[in-house]
């Protein structure tokens, strides 16, 4: 008989939206933990995108990069990010000139730095979580 | 049935995810993942497969212009996140449209239209003729020997090597039901057989001397068909 105690179910930060992640996922912790690592190594790079074409004054360029990342919330799960990217996104896309759009993209980035550094430690807990299921 | 694909995703995160909705399923072999639409072609210009996993913005070319130019139909499943996409999609015939993320349930929805209209297609590839009705009687007709076919209001013309049969259909209930392997409209009066065009000029085409229009509407999807060397 084994006495090891079950691992207690993993809880998610309560920016993450647990029952979405599920949907995608089911219980696939190692496969979530994956999620969260690709989306990691790849964030710099992608914020790279909005920054570029936000030094180039370009707001079809940030409409764009908005655009693309906004799925990378989705896969994590922090659907209100994904949304804030989506406003941006009509923001940008009705915005009369691009000195309207710089406060807004300052939120954003912070908003992103956040989400970055709660993926970060989400991923941390996962990979032990998922560790300690084998 | 098992169906080989690419996915052509520049969100890596996304790629991951699509490639391993097909692993789980067990129904599609991935043969390539491919950031942007220029490798995509290179690798599809050498190889086909039945399915694309296709994003639509990404850095260069439109996943679109990768429609236009591919020399081949597989089957397409449109990865995006803008609905807007959805009557381009619409127009260009793709078996389904995921909003990413979607779930893997939806993932096996949109597959399973595509298994559905794979079946439907080797069933039909299977048969290599017809059966009119034509003066008061059924009469097989070959597809290799009909030249083309011609609309005459609520009837229309099976023109072939040494003869024509005139029987009530029309040419959109005939487009729906005749092999697109063989046969393609190219006009609103025409359904032409692809093996058996001459040459083709301007907005014409020859078969067997005889002159037939290609509408405006129709002349890139012809030329998508043919082997142009």
């Amino acid at each position: 008989m084994n006495n090891e105690p079950r691992p207690k179910k993993f809880i998610f930060n309560d920016k993450i939206d647990e029952e979405y992640i599920r949907s995608l996922y089911e219980d696939e912790y190692s496969y979530i933990t994956e999620i969260f690592q690709t989306t990691l190594e790849h964030f710099d790079a992608d914020l790279q995108f909005l920054r570029t074409a936000f030094e180039k004054e370009d707001t079809l360029g940030l409409k764009k990069a908005a655009h693309k990342l906004k799925p990378v919330f989705g896969f994590t799960g922090l659907l209100g990010v994904q949304e804030m990217l989506n406003n941006f996104e009509q923001y940008c896309g009705s915005a009369p000139e691009f000195v309207v759009v710089k406060p807004q993209y300052e939120k954003v980035i912070a908003e992103l730095l956040n989400a970055k550094a709660i993926i970060e430690k989400e991923h941390q807990r996962l990979a032990a979580y998922a560790a300690s299921l084998i | 049935m098992s169906l080989s694909c690419v996915i052509i995703e520049d969100l890596k995160v996304a790629a991951d995810y699509i490639n391993n909705c097909c692993k789980k399923s067990g129904l599609v072999e991935v043969r390539g993942i491919f950031p942007g639409v220029e490798p995509a072609l290179k690798f599809l210009n050498e190889e086909t497969v039945d399915l694309l996993f296709l994003d639509v913005e990404m850095p260069g070319a439109t996943g679109f212009d990768l429609l236009d130019n591919i020399a081949y139909h597989p089957s397409v499943i449109l990865t995006t996140s803008k609905e807007e996409y959805a009557y381009n999609a619409f127009q260009y015939k793709v078996s389904d449209f995921l909003k990413k993320p979607f779930t893997y349930q939806r993932f096996l929805e949109a597959l399973d239209k595509v298994l559905e209209k794979e079946s439907r297609k080797s069933a039909t590839e299977t048969v290599s003729h017809l059966f009119i009705k034509c003066e008061g009687k059924l009469i097989r007709l070959d597809y290799d020997d009909i030249l083309f076919i011609e609309s005459m209001g609520d009837y229309v013309r099976f023109v072939t090597n040494d003869k024509k049969y005139i029987t009530h259909n029309t040419l959109k209930n005939l487009e729906e039901k005749i092999s697109s392997d063989h046969f393609m409209k190219v006009h609103r009066s025409y359904i032409i057989n692809l093996r058996k065009i001459d040459d083709i000029r301007e907005n014409d085409l020859f078969i067997k001397g005889i002159e037939i229009p290609i509408s405006k509407a129709h002349k890139a999807d012809i030329l998508r068909k043919l082997t142009i060397l």
